[in-house]
């Protein structure tokens, strides 16, 4: 399940690229100066490994849309940004607007939750699909059998007509999966999925993320995956991160965050989502509402919903470490960390 | 939870009935010969996909779409007639909530008075006495006499859905329809609001109609459910029965669809290809 160390040939590459395609460490984010000062983002780390898929979950206000967000450079006007993020190797925060656009270009995708914000109206969708490789330096010709292949590979009836058509005479579904063809065909390092099948009927939501899938292991591309969706994430994720105002407050195997939840705010977002799965449980409600990072209590954010809070919890934030699960069903939490002073009390 | 239609509430006339609803827009049939009964304080989920007919069932239920053919029966009564009268009649029993409540609220008018508003509609009487029973009703869904006295845009979207449940509820209507009432709130916030329309089913009687394409919540709130695709019914019956042993294929493709341990979206996508070509 974990992420793959060699390359699909077997072939370590050179030193020249690292074993990260994302490297996000201690980012911090900031909108505004001195006492108007608003903190948005603190001390978020966040790893991406070669073909390893990656969930960043948490509710509105959280801060994981801005944390991937960030990975590309795109940061809110006039927020300051503070730690490291590598991309690829390329350190985003101090490169300049050339190199930014030559890592998207090339090394980085990204796709959102509405496929029509990520394409022009008045565009078919042949010039989409071809004009990040025409600038890559393909041919006009290849670039359009690429594309007919991209759209057949995406399962896109009709190939060759659909390319001279516009987005509008595509449903959500079917433009979201060009979308993916696009952002996949310059066979990126890392893509960034933001909520990519939240709009999506369930049953479309299962071939967008079938069609991913099959990319990325062809491509060994490595996703950074934002949802709200913990049964999504656990299913399709390697690693999880959890986020709370604007802090990543727990980091576990997908397996092992379901079974073996190590911070109170992850056990009690289990325990308030519904489940179609096994018997019927009654749901436990959190009190209060999320709040973000500028909002929220000292010390340990939760604490003013978590039912195990003390006084013990207002001193200081708690720091995000290793934390060892040992459940019947779950033999190893190896990687698992958390940022709780008393992780094994929410552990069920 | 769930189940108390059948022990508490005498079994006697169902308060909706809707028999043989077809709906076509030009050509196109949206909703294609359905029919269920719905007993008081029962709950029943409508799901489907995009295209099912799901919302439009819905609307028209509430009086916002003219059915092309079928009845709806409303409290023993015959819903027809699109005159103002007919339809206040109808509001007077039957009152809907959206997915967003920041599009069904005045924004320049506090939270109080926009929940009085269908009370002063339909049932005239003292400022006084209105006053006070939309203090009990803040209080029933959960919010501060302050939420109260503030704008819609000053609520989260968790407390504008609890007003906009509080205003239905003003009226005692004898049904709520709940279109993807919860589906945009995180979930912290809309475990919240699914404990709220429990405790408010059991306290008060009214019945549900609740529309949605998340079977999690469906399964939660409901006590029957009917499973809609391309306008027509393909399962109807108990909740639980239906989505522990689905029989028709696209209901068992439905619940595939939800992403659990063991999850495989390819296999689901090739279901899914099957089920659309047969």
């Amino acid at each position: 399940m974990l992420a793959k160390k060699d390359a699909p040939d077997g072939t370590r590459r050179a030193a020249a690229v690292p074993d990260t395609v994302l490297d996000v460490s201690g980012l911090g984010l900031t909108i505004g100066a001195g006492a108007r000062a608003v903190p948005l983002l603190a001390d978020v780390t966040v790893r991406v490994a070669p073909g390893e898929t990656v969930g960043l979950v948490g509710e509105s206000g959280s801060g994981k849309s801005l944390t991937a967000r960030a990975a590309l450079g795109m940061t809110p006007r006039g927020a300051r940004a503070t730690g490291k993020i590598a991309v690829a190797g390329v350190d985003v925060l101090t490169a300049g607007r050339a190199d930014l656009r030559e890592l998207r270009r090339t090394r980085v995708s990204m796709v959102f939750q509405d496929p029509r914000a990520s394409l022009n109206p008045v565009r078919r969708i042949g010039d989409y699909l071809t004009e990040g490789l025409r600038a890559g330096g393909v041919p006009a010709r290849d670039a359009a059998a690429r594309a007919l292949d991209l759209l057949g590979q995406v399962g896109i009836r009709d190939p060759r007509g659909a390319l001279r058509r516009y987005p509008h005479e595509f449903s959500g579904g079917m433009l979201q999966r060009v979308v993916i063809a696009g952002a996949l065909s310059t066979e990126p390092a890392l893509l960034l999925a933001d909520e990519p099948t939240t709009a999506l009927d369930v049953t479309t939501q299962a071939e967008v993320i079938a069609l991913l899938k099959t990319l990325q292991s062809a491509h060994g591309t490595g996703i950074l995956f934002v949802t709200h969706d913990l049964d999504l994430a656990a299913a399709i994720c390697d690693r999880i991160y959890v986020m709370y105002a604007g802090r990543i407050v727990e980091e576990a195997a997908g397996t092992t965050l379901f079974e073996a939840p190590a911070h109170p705010y992850t056990r009690a977002l289990l325990e308030a989502s519904p489940s179609v799965h096994g018997d019927k449980v009654a749901i436990r409600a959190i009190e209060g509402r999320p709040k973000p990072l500028a909002e929220a209590p000292d010390g340990c954010a939760f604490r003013d919903r978590c039912p195990l809070a003390d006084d013990a919890c207002a001193a200081e934030v708690p720091a995000l470490r290793a934390h060892t699960v040992r459940t019947d069903t779950v033999r190893t939490g190896a990687g698992s960390r958390v940022a709780c002073v008393r992780p094994e009390e929410a552990t069920p | 939870m769930s189940g108390r239609s059948e022990n508490d509430v005498v079994r006697g006339e169902p308060v909706l009935r809707v028999s043989s609803l077809v709906k076509r827009f030009g050509t196109f049939t949206a909703v294609d010969d359905v029919s269920f009964a719905l007993p008081p304080g029962g709950s029943l989920g409508i799901v489907g996909e995009s295209g099912s007919g799901k919302t439009t069932t819905a609307r028209i239920l509430a009086g916002l779409e003219e059915p092309t053919s079928g009845t709806v029966v409303l409290d023993g009564e015959p819903v027809d007639g699109r005159s103002r009268r007919a339809r206040r009649r109808q509001a007077r029993r039957l009152q809907m909530i959206f997915q967003d409540p920041y599009g069904s609220f005045d924004p320049r008018q506090t939270i109080a008075r926009s929940i009085a508003e269908p009370m002063r509609l339909h049932a005239p009487g003292p400022a006084a006495a209105r006053r006070a029973r939309v203090g009990e009703l803040l209080d029933q869904v959960g919010l501060s006499a302050r939420a109260g006295e503030s704008l819609p845009r000053d609520l989260s979207g968790g407390q504008r859905q609890r007003a906009a449940i509080a205003r239905a509820l003003g009226i005692e209507p004898r049904v709520l329809v709940l279109d993807e009432a919860v589906a945009a709130l995180d979930v912290s916030i809309q475990a919240q609001v699914l404990t709220l329309l429990d405790d408010l089913r059991r306290s008060t009687g009214v019945s549900y109609v609740f529309v949605g394409h998340d079977l999690a919540v469906v399964r939660h709130i409901t006590d029957t459910v009917i499973v809609m695709r391309h306008g027509r019914i393909v399962e109807q019956g108990d909740t639980e029965r239906i989505l522990r042993g689905p029989e028709h294929p696209y209901t068992r493709l439905l619940l595939d669809s939800i992403p659990g341990p063991g999850w495989d979206p390819g296999r689901v996508a090739r279901d899914r290809r099957a089920l659309d070509a047969s």
